[in-house]
């Protein structure tokens, strides 16, 4: 899997990189790249870890990729 | 100059706040949220900074949950208009600034209604009864501000907010009076929607305002445009603050907001709060004792005010006292109606105004007695 999460905003993305620090997880917010992603512009953090660990920590808080809870990506 | 219009905005700044603006300015000036370079990414933590720094003062659940806005009229307009719709009914209280009756006198327009329940002053369970028998079958929500801004009188809030939810009823606080000296903590509270003014009790700089989202119902947004984030969609972001921070935001301004709370924090709400009012109670005692002044209030305290005093003259009206304060004394206080007609048709005072004065966790005892000496020698 990629290992830069697209988050729906900027604040989402220092409010993950603060949450990750907190498990120990490196992150770094980075612009997404264009033509990655559903529509361009937009913050996400690119982790040094394990990617699906990261988006289960994510998720439980209420930090959804791209802003959308799982079942809203269906 | 002594400066006593501290509830227009608080001045002088603290030190750390002019700082942090200068520094914002000079150091890392990139906008926020759009860009991908170092500039740009270290902006953006800083108010991401201000925003947890917001965020953990009023106890909201989340940094996402606090949206900049320029003031709090914004703050207020944004949510009024975003959740009233034709038919719904709101309640004001008998104190409120125009930020809150003009949007709402505006949606009368739109087939929105209103009542206007009576606050009655040092005795709160009148003023929630008031509130109580202004509620109607399509009250959507309630709008009141935490003290008046005229007289310092404070509104059960609270009490207000968590009647109206027993009633389905959203609430809508104006703290653009009480933020940084009234408590107020969402975690353990009824207010859905907080709108505070950055620039005054919070000494943060001008142009600064938020409101701070406490419940599931997100307003509509009042202004749509760019938000750095999802630019292809031609639709406004859903997410929050991003939702309702279209354009670029008041970088500088909302850094020293973020100051502003640790000076606020530092020093302690309750300590500027008492040392304030102290100040009130020794103005109110003196001016009591003066025959040319008319007082509107009983004596302050903290119960039941917040540090504003409003007076007049016997002989004189209340723009020339202000004049003659600030010409010949070099004192600034704030005449006449004070954006707030209901307040004064409340105090009976909407034809004459009144001179105001409003201390900040700046002022001693000494501009007091400067002020007080120069009331007496007006003539």
């Amino acid at each position: 899997m990629d290992n830069l999460l697209r988050l729906a905003s900027v604040t989402d993305a220092m409010k993950a990189r603060e949450l990750l620090g907190k498990h120990r997880i490196r992150a770094v917010i980075k612009r997404i790249p264009a033509g990655k992603g559903e529509s361009s512009c937009g913050y996400g953090v690119y982790i040094y870890g394990n990617v699906n660990k990261t988006i289960e920590i994510l998720e439980s808080n209420g930090i959804f990729l791209g802003g959308l809870a799982p079942d809203d990506r269906l | 100059m002594i400066y006593f219009d501290n509830g227009a905005t608080t001045f002088p700044k603290p030190a750390n706040v002019n700082d942090a603006v200068n520094r914002a300015n000079k150091l890392y000036g990139a906008n926020p949220g759009r860009g991908g370079h170092k500039l740009a990414i270290k902006a953006s933590e800083m108010v991401y900074d201000s925003r947890k720094a917001v965020a953990d003062f009023f106890g909201a659940s989340g940094p996402e949950k606090v949206i900049f806005t320029l003031n709090c009229t914004l703050a207020l307009n944004t949510v009024i208009k975003g959740l009233l719709k034709e038919g719904d009914h709101v309640i004001i209280s008998s104190v409120e600034h125009n930020a809150v009756l003009r949007p709402i006198e505006k949606l009368k327009l739109k087939g929105i209604s209103y009542s206007v329940a009576e606050v009655f002053e040092e005795d709160n369970d009148k003023t929630v009864d008031s509130f109580r028998n202004a509620i109607n079958e399509n009250t959507r929500l309630c709008v009141c501000t935490c003290a008046s801004n005229v007289f310092g009188t404070k509104i059960p809030f609270e009490r207000i907010c968590a009647l109206c939810h027993q009633y389905g009823i959203l609430c809508c606080v104006d703290a653009a009076q009480g933020a940084g000296i009234i408590p107020i903590d969402l975690s353990d509270s009824s207010i859905d929607y907080l709108c505070i003014a950055g620039h005054k009790g919070l000494y943060g700089p001008m142009g600064t305002g938020a409101i701070i989202i406490n419940c599931d119902t997100i307003p509509d947004s009042l202004i749509e445009g760019g938000t750095g984030s999802n630019s292809a969609d031609y639709n406004q972001p859903l997410i929050l603050p991003d939702k309702f921070e279209s354009g670029t935001n008041n970088f500088s301004g909302i850094i020293g907001l973020g100051e502003g709370i640790k000076f606020v924090k530092k020093r302690g709400s309750l300590n500027i709060y008492r040392q304030e009012t102290q100040l009130m109670q020794y103005l109110y005692d003196n001016l009591k004792s003066n025959k040319n002044i008319i007082l509107y209030t009983n004596r302050p305290n903290m119960d039941y005010y917040v540090p504003v005093l409003s007076f007049n003259h016997k002989k004189l009206d209340c723009e020339s006292v202000s004049e003659k304060l600030s010409k010949r004394y070099n004192i600034a206080t704030r005449a006449g109606l004070h954006c707030a007609p209901l307040a004064h048709k409340w105090k009976n005072t909407i034809d004459t105004g009144t001179v105001r004065v409003v201390p900040s966790a700046f002022s001693t005892r000494n501009g007091i007695n400067a002020l007080l000496s120069a009331i007496y020698n007006i003539k």
